[in-house]
């Protein structure tokens, strides 16, 4: 019974190693069909789009045509009508920049990106442990550092070295100072959160990640 | 065999080792049945339980600072708490309402005088009347510990993920901190004493207000939910107010059916609608507000209790017809980290009533008293007793705008069987990394959930004998009554 499963089973293989060969041969059969010559090309320069070529010079304008219009075998299209020239530049765009807007008319900087990739990580970390010890670390923030930092039963650290910026209470802090919020929900659900540049915690430039 | 059959197919081994997991478990579920109904057989030799009672949990949802809901005010103990709570959480002295009895401030076993939040009058007044106690500095606990043992030996000491919510709701409910959640205290007591109390009962002995909860999750006593308007039944257009469709339904539904599934399915269903109705005549005539002496407030925890007092009005033998009664409402909020005495950019004060935790514990202190009166009203004071719980306290310092979550934590229990204007436990020290802070003003409890719950138990009508069983911890602690049940 096992050597008649065995052998439909090489059968299989057998068959289906045939349908690769074959298809892949009919693959390069047609990526042969549609590659530019390279060996003919290879040292020219590239035609410059927008600039026409000459008809009366086949090679260029064979050149100048997109290549799989120029792939053999046997017809040959017209070579396209030459591209228009390109739009001269418009006078806005030859303006130069405006001198910058006083500093109460400044737009909020851009927040930065980091901070939020940085709860994120954060977050991503103590999945991490989590998924090490069965559950999140438990405590304040300094106390979740710490669990974090390597001061856990099997000394592994999970805490970024980009992000080890700690206070002087072992708090771990934001890029602007303040503490990072570690909200215990479960066992297996921890709410990392950064006040943010106004440094004032549940407030709309907070950064938080799960 | 080949390596293909190897990773697809179950070995015998494997089988095996399987089976008499699956074995080992049924064996310890069916244990668990078996003991309890060997507690129900050793609760009727004792024989018929007669007379009513009924146990309340008003659950708050968060973790409460009750750190600010009892505050010390002798003079000593009041500076450490307003040294260390920061001008953001600290109530003036002043402001706080004596907790007194008879006139005179009452105190507790440590010559501690305490005042109440501002916002709580009616747990003020119901405390003078001697009709509420405090529990001070309870919580989840594995078993006794003191910061030594804590930091020592976490993994012995400390209640898995201490400080996080769900987790210790679940451990509040339980009151077995150390063990996977399959049921909770009540649940447990409901198991013991149902089938000896309500042998006749229309109804189920648990009810909760708030939706699925573990407290009330027993083994045999299933929960029903029920809401503030009374209990879901059928509705839509083809249902709502029709009886004939109603009647044809539950006739098709009393029909045999060859399928055990289907038939089982069409008698619950049927039981389901059969009790709704009934309870929703049962508690047709004190819908009205004129019914009651005292109105009940209009807030989402005012309206749950309201319920429960129109249950419990209900409780005779023409109706439900209960002598056991569990019930369970919640009013969630409490997680103040914010805004817990003002908005982010408010300048109200710890006084005014815009802080969240104002507005709530306003909230519970006028349920509670509404409902107490109700059960005065209704001659069922001394048989109805009221508790409150929560996830945790808060931290003991702000955090710039409120607290974290802590663990200790000071509750109430209310009734007329409640041996009250008192204060039971002990404060803790409130300094931080102080003897009994495990940092940051988190207060390692003094008194055990299990010791709160068997005192309860105990009034309940369970037997010292079963004890154990219910809360397989409480050996581990030096006093299983409080003693605040008299």
């Amino acid at each position: 019974m096992a050597m008649k499963r065995g052998r439909l089973i090489l059968a299989g293989i057998l068959v289906l190693c045939g349908v690769i060969g074959i298809w892949r041969l009919r693959q390069s059969q047609d990526g042969a069909a549609v590659s530019p010559p390279v060996a003919e090309d290879a040292g020219k320069p590239e035609p410059v789009s927008g600039i026409p070529a000459d008809p009366a010079n086949p090679q260029e304008a064979a050149a100048a045509t997109p290549a799989i219009e120029v792939a053999p075998p046997v017809s040959r299209a017209p070579a396209p009508a030459p591209l228009p020239a390109p739009n001269p530049p418009s006078p806005r765009r030859q303006t130069p920049a405006a001198a910058p807007l006083p500093a109460d008319r400044r737009p909020a900087p851009v927040i930065p990106e980091p901070a939020q990739a940085a709860v994120e990580a954060l977050a991503l970390n103590i999945r991490e442990y989590r998924n090490r010890f069965g559950g999140n670390p438990v405590g304040n923030n300094a106390e979740i550092v710490r669990e974090m930092d390597g001061g856990n039963a099997k000394g592994a650290a999970y805490l970024p070295s980009e992000l080890r910026r700690l206070n002087g209470r072992g708090e771990l802090i934001d890029e602007w100072g303040t503490p990072y919020f570690f909200h215990q929900e479960s066992a297996k659900e921890m709410e990392v959160r950064s006040a943010g540049a106004d440094r004032v915690m549940w407030t709309p430039d907070d950064f938080v990640a799960r | 065999m080949n390596s293909f059959a190897l990773n697809s197919f179950t070995t015998r081994r494997n089988f095996l080792s399987r089976a008499a997991f699956s074995g080992l478990g049924l064996t310890a579920a069916g244990s668990i049945i078996r003991d309890f109904g060997l507690m129900q057989s050793a609760m009727a030799a004792q024989g018929p339980v007669s007379g009513y009672k009924a146990i309340v949990c008003l659950f708050l949802a968060g973790g409460n600072d009750a750190n600010n809901w009892i505050v010390p005010t002798d003079a000593e103990t009041y500076n450490a708490y307003a040294t260390a709570r920061g001008g953001l959480l600290q109530i003036p002295q002043a402001a706080l309402l004596p907790l007194n009895a008879g006139g005179n401030p009452v105190t507790d076993a440590d010559g501690h005088t305490y005042g109440l939040h501002p916002s709580s009058t009616r747990l003020q007044t119901l405390f003078a009347e001697g009709k509420a106690a405090s529990i001070l500095n309870i919580g989840s606990l594995v078993r006794p510990t003191t910061k030594t043992q804590y930091n020592a030996n976490p993994s012995f000491y400390r209640p898995p993920q201490l400080f996080s919510h769900s987790d210790q709701v679940t451990q509040w409910q339980t009151s077995i901190p150390d063990q996977p959640p399959t049921t909770g205290w009540c649940g447990r007591v409901a198991d013991i004493i149902n089938g000896v109390a309500n042998p006749a009962g229309n109804i189920s002995m648990s009810i909760s207000l708030a939706g699925a909860n573990t407290l009330q999750v027993g083994n045999m006593v299933a929960q029903y939910q029920v809401a503030t308007t009374g209990a879901e039944t059928l509705t839509g257009t083809l249902m709502s107010g029709n009886n004939v469709r109603v009647k044809a339904m539950r006739d098709i539904m009393d029909l045999p059916n060859a399928s055990l599934q289907r038939q089982a399915y069409a008698e619950v269903l049927d039981r389901a609608i059969a009790t709704g109705d009934l309870l929703n005549t049962s508690i047709s005539n004190t819908a009205s507000d004129a019914f009651w002496t005292n109105a009940f407030p209009s807030t989402g925890i005012g309206n749950q209790m309201k319920m429960i007092a129109r249950l419990i009005e209900a409780r005779g033998p023409s109706k439900f017809n209960m002598n056991r009664q569990i019930f369970f409402c919640q009013i969630g909020g409490f997680d103040t980290h914010t805004a817990q005495v003002r908005t982010n950019t408010g300048t109200d004060n710890v006084l005014s009533n815009t802080g969240a935790h104002y507005s709530l514990l306003f909230q519970v202190s006028e349920a509670i008293f509404a409902f107490q009166r109700a059960m005065e009203q209704l001659g069922a004071s001394n048989d109805v007793t009221t508790f409150t719980a929560s996830d945790f306290s808060r931290t003991f310092p702000n955090n710039s705008q409120g607290s974290d979550h802590g663990w200790g934590s000071h509750h109430f229990v209310v009734g007329g069987a409640v041996d009250g204007g008192k204060f039971y436990g002990k404060l803790p020290t409130l300094a931080i990394n102080g003897p009994d802070d495990t940092g940051t003003g988190r207060w390692i409890p003094t008194l055990a959930v299990d010791q709160h719950a068997a005192t309860l138990a105990r009034w309940f009508g369970v037997d010292s004998s079963m004890m154990s069983t219910l809360l397989p911890n409480l050996s581990r602690f030096s006093a299983s009554d409080l003693g605040f049940m008299g």
